[in-house]
């Protein structure tokens, strides 16, 4: 029986409950005639059907277990999902709309325009990626937080058939509001670096050409990149809007590539770098941008000191409280931030598992690769011995 | 020995399985949340909607007990009686302290049930944590109604025959909604205090939380909103003095959370838009749930005079400050812990702009809200301290809430003008230009055309004598101006881009913008009501005795006294006289002023059942004094109010707004899929014509044409008239009616002067008055014997403004003042981060530009479908 047939007929046992209770009080109360007391004393047998019902449940859930139970709240779990990335795509639309009637009205800046139309633009395509994929929603939050109890050293809770979670593989998909930074950087440290590296220019002007739709802009820049991409189901809801200057950080890091002016990051992962443990948050980042930069562009290490934004920001997550406005000089900024960078790259096994995390190069075609694939993309040679 | 009452024993039964089980959700929910369980957790969800169904059926036992008339539970007898009518019966539930409590616990459980069902999937992290808050705070009242104020205890001896009844003043249409209301407003608060509170114990402190968080404050600003105009409502209507807001404490308890719910609605929109002020908009939420609270406290403790105050109880007051003194310290102490990470991260670009506008915007709330605080208080606390007890009354809070309400009404106009960020002066001259104009020319017009809007009152001091009403109409006519350019300029541009017609493009701008134009409606029903309330500076009263066929004259009005008639029913004994109003010789209607005096309330004085002939100029309001059987005589009091109407006009309006800004979308997707045109198109014709007639409608409906006449008539049997040696006289000189108006009667039924209070003790106290004048006492004289009668100066309607009184104003102007020093110091701050981020954005080979997002293959076609669901959105 689906949970839909049992859930009609439970409110169907109700109302004959109830409505059975109030033709036997019509009758005893008033005599056959309908009064106050005899409604509300059948409304009282009602809700005890709803009670017994919901405290039965509240039993179950404590002990229910099972593939059928998980599959069945899966799937209630997808419908929800659903109904919720459609409020949240509708409710996007309705900013972007609302912020182009401002612009019209002359009310806001074209610059703040651009921006932050972009950043609305960017969560509700990430929304629209979430609503067109099949799989359970809940399936890729609960790994998620599998992958962070695992982190945090707590037993494991894997479903029937769940592989164990490696906290560092894209597939994984972990929550942009982690706390935990095992989980958090991974795969949005690859999604950045990829999305970074995606970005070229010319794309970068097109997007945001002063006196121009930024629509336009918006279908230009959007075109062949192979680049990686955020994984599907990457939470949407959770994912702030304001870009920040931890954005401007990994902007500044892909600065590696001379010829390419600093696109601006996905401004969803602000949320998780500004998330419970900002240090550990932002070491991870960071760490794991610099593991994707060796393989990816083959730097000789990371520049730091030609951006003070890329300052500004590690040292505001790394410093937390202890970082105010003057991070602003360069000087001082980087006294804050590479020391306790340094500390965090040199630390445990948090970085060894970012690092693991970032695109796989071919050996035989140089193509770059997501970090859990088997067999390159472009010349289908393996690519784990 | 009583019988067993089974009724009670499965009410109680079913309170303390609540506890049980509100417990349990709570201690499951954070233990889920320490072990990373999903079991517990989803059994804690469950358990969370069995308290509500556990609550809904002690509700049901309760209404049972009520209907069925069982006075064996204490509080069906202390709150109904058999002869109530049923509706009054059902409002019984929550007309006592008990049932009160209990059903704050209801609505209180409905809410939490409501609010997990519809984000257990959303905020996953954050919803054990919202589940132990919320079921923290249900378990502290039901452990109230379980413990302390049991609403199903019983009589132990033999139960009595007959009920007392609800208070007659409770009995009324206005009052059986208005506790609701303001309940609902007070309770809602507790959920985006619960989303707040689980984003600072999880560190998850980004945008989403208040995404979910701002219909609930919404909700709870608008139901405080309905509460307070409903409260407003009953004191017009019933309580019968002749205004609507006295700054009675209860009522003020409702207005301080209304102040901080207001502000967060209009900071939030910083943080939207531009990442600020999260610390604020975090304390803004635990605020407004404190408040609520400390509205509770005040309400249900006695500590303060209220005409519908619970009455006095120092253990539920204690339990109270226990409660709202760990909320308070575990909820701001969390927010000391995460400020780390509350950091701000926009900057101020100018002080002219919208942001620094909402900060001044959330400045004067914020100080309104302390004044109001203080100045409820300030007779507790002088008592607590001097040991005198003192009154702070009507005159005191008009004279420094009124610079309050007119700055918040100017912002109200001067918020949208300014753009975001920073404004040019180009662009201020042109935004300001029309509004400005408007301003003035309304202040001119208003000045020649109601001679009487000129008439000056205190501000701030007696001696700065301002006319504030004349102000009011001008600030008035600026925001009605700024309004309608906001639409008008946000309907041509929507016509340019849709190619539609003005209207309906006008419709569809409100219905695509809802947020924002629903906003506008809400402050064109401020404006209405400020209106309304600058009306009240030029009110026109007289009180007079007439014998049958004599004639008072007040304004335009002659009224003649035709005689009067004594009827009653199983419930009451009405007296009722009948006056024939004419305007200008002509006659336009009758009005019936009564008094009510209800059975098995003999010890209480008679309800006072005014009526009113409405009209959107003025209302002439007419209150029956007392009436002397012997002789026929009748002491009635005539009001002139001018322009009250567009007080409930205003609500009206509010009502609109909000409705607008919290439909959901599909309310709209449905309203733009009209026939022609396909689904997701610009409103056509069709829609708009449907819209327009509803508003109109709405409207229409709402207009108060008639005159409004509670009492009753046709009833038959006689009556004694019972004013005795009460009678009432009204004044014969300016004295006597100062004097009236500057001493508190002391009966206990609040705050009111004698030139209000209806009671028997009133009407001693002013025919004492009156003698004391006809022996040739001074004023001074007068004052000095009721300064001995009574303790300290609680006999003044307004503390004597000397020594340690003074407080009363200082404190909170000093409060305000360090605020906005404050205020300017952070947005000092900002500016610097500004000018430094600037100033590093200039460094070469660093990013200035927004970039691009990066996007896999797909992303072009996601976009290219984004752009067709906007184009159909247009």
């Amino acid at each position: 029986m689906t949970s839909a047939n049992s859930r009609l007929l439970l409110l169907g046992g109700l109302v004959l409950l109830a409505g059975g209770s109030l033709i036997m009080f019509t009758i005893t109360i008033g005599a056959g005639r309908l009064t106050g007391p005899g409604l509300f004393l059948a409304g009282s047998v009602g809700t005890l059907g709803v009670v017994a019902y919901l405290l039965v449940r509240t039993a179950q859930a404590l002990v229910e277990t099972g593939v059928a139970a998980q599959a069945r709240e899966e799937k209630a779990a997808t419908g929800r999902r659903r109904k919720e990335l459609e409020r949240e795509y509708n409710s996007l639309k309705r900013a972007i709309k609302e912020l182009e009637l401002d612009y019209s009205m002359g009310k806001i800046s074209e610059q703040d325009y651009t921006e932050i139309r972009t950043r609305y633009r960017e969560r509700a395509v990430r929304v629209l990626r979430q609503l067109d994929q099949g799989e359970s929603y809940r399936a890729q939050i609960e790994r998620d937080l599998q992958a962070r109890r695992q982190a945090k050293g707590l037993p494991k809770k894997a479903p029937d058939g769940q592989p164990a979670a490696a906290p560092a593989t894209r597939t994984q998909a972990p929550s942009a509001t982690s706390a935990e930074p095992t989980a958090v950087t991974a795969v949005p440290a690859g999604a950045l670096a990829a999305d970074l590296s995606a970005a070229t220019p010319k794309k970068n002007g097109a997007a945001t050409k002063p006196g121009q739709p930024a629509a336009t802009g918006q279908k230009d820049r959007v075109s062949d990149s192979d680049s990686l991409t955020l994984p599907h189901g990457y939470e949407p809801s959770i994912i702030s809007e304001e870009p920040t200057k931890a954005a401007d950080a990994f902007a500044a890091l892909s600065l590696n590539r001379p010829s390419a002016p600093a696109p601006a990051l996905q401004p969803g992962y602000e949320a998780s770098i500004i998330s419970e443990e900002p240090t550990k948050a932002a070491t991870g980042f960071v760490a794991a941008k610099a593991g994707k930069a060796k393989v990816e562009i083959q730097p000789d290490g990371l520049n730091f000191s030609d951006s003070a934004t890329v300052m500004r920001a590690v040292a505001k997550l790394t410093g937390g409280n202890t970082v105010s406005s003057d991070l602003t000089q360069n000087e001082q900024t980087q006294q804050t931030a590479v020391p306790a960078l340094g500390a965090q790259q040199s630390g445990p096994s948090v970085v060894q598992g970012l690092r693991q995390s970032g695109p796989v190069t071919c050996a035989g075609c140089a193509a770059m690769n997501d970090a859990d694939a088997n067999f390159c993309k472009k010349c289908g040679a393996r690519l784990h011995s | 020995m009583a019988p067993t009452n089974w009724v009670a024993l499965f009410g109680s039964f079913v309170l303390l399985l609540t506890l049980l089980c509100t417990t349990y959700a709570g201690g499951a929910a954070v233990a889920g949340a320490r072990v990373g369980s999903q079991r517990l957790v989803h059994s804690a969800i469950y358990a969370c909607y069995a308290c509500c169904a556990l609550l809904t059926l002690a509700s049901t036992m309760i209404f049972f007990a009520i209907l069925s008339n069982d006075f064996s539970i204490k509080y069906v007898h202390h709150n109904a009686d058999a002869s109530m009518p049923w509706i009054y019966k059902l409002t019984s539930y929550w007309g006592g302290l008990d049932g009160s409590m209990m059903f704050w616990a209801w609505l209180q459980s409905i809410f939490a049930a409501v609010a997990v069902y519809r984000n257990r999937e959303r905020h996953r992290e954050l919803m054990p944590w919202v589940i132990a808050i919320l079921m923290g705070i249900l378990a502290f009242f039901v452990s109230l109604v379980v413990f302390y104020k049991r609403p199903f205890d019983t009589f132990l001896t033999e139960a009595p025959l007959l009920g007392k009844g609800l208070n007659p003043l409770l009995q009324d249409p206005y009052m059986a909604t208005h506790p609701p209301s303001l309940y609902t407003g007070y309770v809602s608060a507790s959920v985006p205090f619960a989303f707040g509170m689980a984003a600072l114990i999880t560190g998850n402190l980004d945008d989403s939380w208040l995404q979910s968080v701002r219909r609930w404050m919404l909700l709870c600003w608008y139901f405080l909103s309905q509460g307070l105009i409903l409260g407003s409502l009953w004191a017009y209507h019933v309580l019968g003095w002749g205004g609507y807001w006295g700054w009675d404490p209860v009522e003020n308890a409702g207005l301080l959370p209304w102040f901080t719910a207001t502000a967060f609605l209009h900071s939030i929109m910083i943080q939207e838009r531009r990442g600020m002020m999260k610390v604020w908009n975090v304390t803004l939420v635990i605020l407004t749930f404190l408040l609520t609270m400390i509205g509770t406290f005040l309400t249900r403790s006695g500590i303060v005079q209220s005409v519908h105050a619970f009455g006095n109880d120092p253990e539920l007051a204690a339990r109270f400050l226990g409660f709202i003194g760990f909320m308070t310290v575990f909820s701001l102490g969390y927010v000391v812990y995460r400020l780390p990470l509350l950091r701000s991260r926009g900057e101020l670009d100018s002080w002219v702009s919208r942001e620094f506008a909402f900060l001044v915007n959330n400045w004067v709330l914020l100080g309104g809200a302390f004044f109001v605080l203080v100045a409820t208080l300030f007779p507790t606390l002088s008592e607590a301290i001097t040991q005198n007890r003192i009154t702070v009354g009507p005159p005191f809070f008009n004279k420094w809430m009124a610079p309050v309400g007119l700055l918040m009404l100017l912002l109200t106009g001067v918020g949208p003008l300014i753009a975001w960020r920073k404004a040019s002066l180009q662009m201020l001259h042109k935004q300001f230009r029309i509004p400005v104009l408007s301003g003035l020319l309304t202040t001119v017009l208003v000045g020649v055309l109601i001679p009487a809007s000129r008439a000056t009152t205190a501000f701030m001091h007696d001696k700065i004598q301002i006319p504030s009403s004349l102000i009011c109409f001008g600030i008035g006519g600026f925001v009605m101006a700024t309004i309608a350019q906001e639409f008008i300029v946000g309907a041509r541009a929507r016509k340019a881009s849709t190619k539609s017609d003005f209207l309906t493009a006008l419709v569809g701008l409100v219905a695509r913008n809802k947020r924002r134009y629903g906003g506008y409606l809400v402050h064109i029903g401020i404006v209405l009501m400020f209106i309304g309330f600058a009306g009240q500076t030029y009110q026109k009263e007289t009180d007079v005795t007439l014998d049958k066929g004599q004639v008072a004259s007040l304004g335009q009005y002659q009224l003649t006294y035709e005689g009067f008639r004594n009827t009653s029913d199983p419930q009451k004994e009405v007296t009722e006289v009948r006056l024939t109003v004419r305007q200008g010789g002509k006659r336009v209607g009758e009005l019936h002023p009564a008094k009510w005096a209800y059975r098995g309330h003999e010890d209480e004085p008679p309800r006072t059942v005014v009526t009113i002939r409405e009209s959107l100029r003025e209302d002439l309001y007419v209150i029956l004094n007392g009436i002397d059987g012997d002789s026929g005589l009748a002491s009635i009091k005539v009001i002139i109010n001018p322009l009250v109407n567009w007080v409930w006009f205003g609500f009206v309006l509010l009502i609109m707004g909000t409705a607008i800004a919290f439909l959901p979308e599909r309310a709209y997707a449905l309203a733009s899929k009209p026939g022609a045109g396909g689904p997701g198109t610009s409103p056509g014709p069709a829609t708009t014509a449907v819209l327009v007639l509803l508003v109109a409608g709405g409207l229409a409906l709402s207009t108060p044409a008639h005159a409004l006449t509670l009492a009753t008539g046709g009833e038959a049997a006689a009556h004694q008239a019972t004013e005795g040696n009460n009678f009432p006289t009204p004044p014969r000189s300016d004295l006597e009616r100062d004097l009236r108006k500057t001493i508190v009667c002391m009966c206990g039924c609040g705050r009111q002067t004698l030139a209000e209070c209806t009671c028997g003790n009133a009407a001693k106290e002013r025919n004492f008055i009156g003698k004391m004048i006809d022996e040739g006492k001074t004023r001074q004289e007068i004052i000095n014997y009721f300064l001995k009668k009574y303790p300290g100066e609680s006999a003044l309607v307004v503390p004597i403004d000397a020594g340690f009184n003074r407080l009363a104003w200082i404190l909170p102007l000093f409060m305000i003042g360090i605020a906005g020093g404050g205020l300017v110091l952070a947005a000092r701050r900002w500016g610097s981060n500004d000018k430094a981020t600037k100033a590093a954005a200039k460094k070469p080979g660093q990013p200035s530009a927004p970039g691009s997002p990066a996007g896999g293959k797909s992303d072009a076609e996601y976009l290219n479908r984004l752009d067709d669901d906007l184009d159909d959105l247009s």
